[in-house]
């Protein structure tokens, strides 16, 4: 049986109230406020699609030994870079085995949905197995368009297996076509779309009735059959025309979330699955469309393992994890979409050394430590000499992956006069759970959540971004550990 | 007059575009209660391309809230129109701070 053995969802914790958008920028555009209700989740200065596909990822490997991944395939339209495997990158974060097959998918906003197909084709032919598929998306608009109020960032993941699934994968239907409703070319930035009312009547109006039909047919079920239908359309008066189409009851029909996060792009649908898997019931079927330059159209049941799999963060867990941002400029700012002095500090000119990079890269990306065989002492960063003066072993070190142990703060600061996008800096000592002690950046956090001794989780940031190289370099940062909503 | 409470966030079409209820709101004014509405104006079927407006909708003061539904089941509330036109200056300039994002503030 193969299908769905896990899953994962990650929404950054800013949300930004849309109509603090249109506030801003209503004046040019006043036919916003039609799009301004709800806010947007919004990705931290140090986020973008690869930190929170690896979010999601972390999230959906919970209680499962990452030394079983057999492949990781990462979906996105913003991928930070056009050439060096994305899907590496949130592999080495999850310190998957690197003899596994990685790919990243791109180009329509079906991607997503394309990816999680690729891995239950590749589980199915018996090439793989356990493959993390996560995909992400963070699109911009331009300042004051539909699109800027529209879109969201988020993630979500899903291990593809043949064994222990919660979701058995009963069959997919898809389709392509050149359908140009948004799209951006190769250099561009932001997002460009065509009329609403093309992509409404023609993009969802008919190829995800289209795509529904013809999966249908072919696994030889009717529409009304699912407990839960998945399908991203943002346009309410295009959902319910769907929905009567099919005679849809809206409580199978799973929320978009367009109010609480935004269109997510190549993650959305997955999101929604994401979403919909938390409450599933044994039995249930569902029914998922992936839309975007045609559509892809998945058919699960999901099974009793459901009631077993291990409790994790989910997109509930995340969306109750929320602050807000109440800055629209430093929305922009984070997003580059405007020209920010950071003064001379941040002109400093930051040379990456891919040699370096690639000697420590399990290091850096995996976070893995070193344990000491004779005596047990692990230590960050991974030595070869024990430090153990009692020991003091050459050699005989073992790896230990730590990202997922979390720490407690030794020390801490906040500067003001680091260059950063989100003063101030807020660094300073970890003490990794079980050994090892580093000097870690603190995010999602304002120095009031810093104490010493205070608990903290790691995340995978972005260290810092090279504008000169268009260089992208990501690192661990310490996260202190909230309970509650805050 | 009568007002009509359309349901909050919904599209209704007409040709060319369609427009939206996004809120209801009471305000306390000189002792009466005055009922205005935000709402929002798109064109997003024109031949000669896409636009919109959101604007607030002043129906008066109000004389009775929610006392009876029309054909429709909809809840109908009766209101007095403000005619006075320093009474509208007042109650412009006092929305247009609550809603400093919107541009149009008309009456009934």
């Amino acid at each position: 049986m193969v299908g769905i053995r896990s899953y994962g969802g990650y929404v950054p914790r800013f949300r930004l109230n849309k109509m603090i958008i249109f506030g801003a920028m209503g004046w040019l555009n006043p036919a916003n406020i039609m799009n301004a209700q709800g806010e947007k989740a919004v990705a931290n200065f140090d986020e973008d699609s690869v930190t929170m596909a690896t979010a999601a990822a972390i999230d959906c490997v919970t209680g499962f030994d990452r030394a079983d991944i057999g492949g990781v395939y990462f979906a996105s339209t913003t991928a930070s870079y056009r050439e060096r495997l994305c899907a590496n990158l949130v592999a080495g974060a999850l310190a998957a085995d690197e003899g596994i097959r990685t790919a990243d998918f791109a180009g329509g906003l079906k991607a997503g949905t394309t990816a999680l197909l690729a891995a239950l084709d590749a589980v199915g032919a018996g090439n793989a197995n356990d493959v993390v598929v996560s995909a992400s998306d963070c699109r911009l608009g331009k300042m004051a368009s539909v699109q800027e109020l529209m879109f969201g960032d988020g993630a979500a993941a899903f291990m593809v297996s043949d064994k222990d699934v919660i979701a058995e994968f009963k069959g997919s239907y898809s389709t392509g076509h050149d359908f140009v409703d948004h799209f951006r070319g190769a250099e561009a930035k932001y997002d460009r779309q065509w009329e609403e009312r093309w992509i409404r009547d023609v993009g969802f109006g008919q190829f995800v009735p289209e795509a529904i039909n013809g999966l249908c047919e072919k696994c030889g079920v009717a529409p009304t059959d699912f407990a839960k239908i998945i399908y991203p359309c943002y346009y309410g008066g295009a959902r319910k025309k769907i929905n009567k189409t099919f005679a849809f009851e809206p409580e199978k029909v799973q929320d978009n979330m367009q109010a609480a996060i935004g269109d997510t792009g190549s993650a959305q649908s997955l999101m929604m699955l994401a979403s919909a898997l938390e409450e599933a019931k044994p039995g249930d079927k569902m029914l998922v469309v992936g839309y975007g330059s045609g559509c892809d159209a998945l058919f699960f049941e999901v099974t009793d393992n459901i009631t077993r799999l291990t409790p994790r963060r989910g997109i509930s867990g995340s969306l109750a994890k929320r602050t807000d941002l109440d800055n629209y400029l430093k929305y922009l700012t984070w997003r580059r979409m405007v020209p920010a002095d950071t003064g001379l500090r941040g002109e400093e000119q930051k040379w990456t050394r891919w040699t370096l990079q690639w000697r420590n890269h399990k290091m850096i990306l995996g976070m893995e430590a070193s344990k000491c065989k004779k005596c047990g002492t692990q230590q960050y960063p991974p030595q070869r000499i024990c430090v153990n003066p009692e020991c003091g072993a050459i050699d005989e070190m073992e790896p230990v992956v730590v990202s997922d142990k979390g720490g407690k703060i030794f020390s801490f600061t906040s500067d003001m006069l680091a260059a950063s996008l989100n003063p101030p800096a807020m660094y300073g000592t970890v003490d990794i759970n079980d050994g090892g002690r580093y000097v870690f950046d603190f995010t999602d956090c304002s120095i009031d959540d810093l104490a010493v001794g205070k608990p903290v989780e790691f995340s995978f940031r972005i260290k810092y971004y090279d504008a000169m190289r268009d260089i992208t370099n990501y690192f661990w940062k310490a996260v202190p550990v909230a309970e509650e909503a805050e | 007059m009568k007002y009509v409470h359309l349901p909050l966030d919904e599209e209704i079409r007409s040709i060319g575009g369609y427009y939206k209820v996004l809120e209801e709101g009471l305000l306390d004014f000189e002792g009466r209660k005055i009922l205005y509405a935000v709402k929002g104006a798109n064109a997003e079927t024109s031949c000669c391309g896409p636009g919109g407006v959101g604007y607030i909708n002043v129906p008066g003061y109000l004389t009775s809230w929610k006392s009876s539904k029309n054909e429709g089941g909809l809840d109908v509330s009766e209101v007095k129109r403000i005619r006075d036109s320093e009474t509208q200056k007042k109650v412009r300039k006092i929305l247009a701070e609550r809603y400093s994002y919107i541009s149009v503030i008309d009456f009934d």
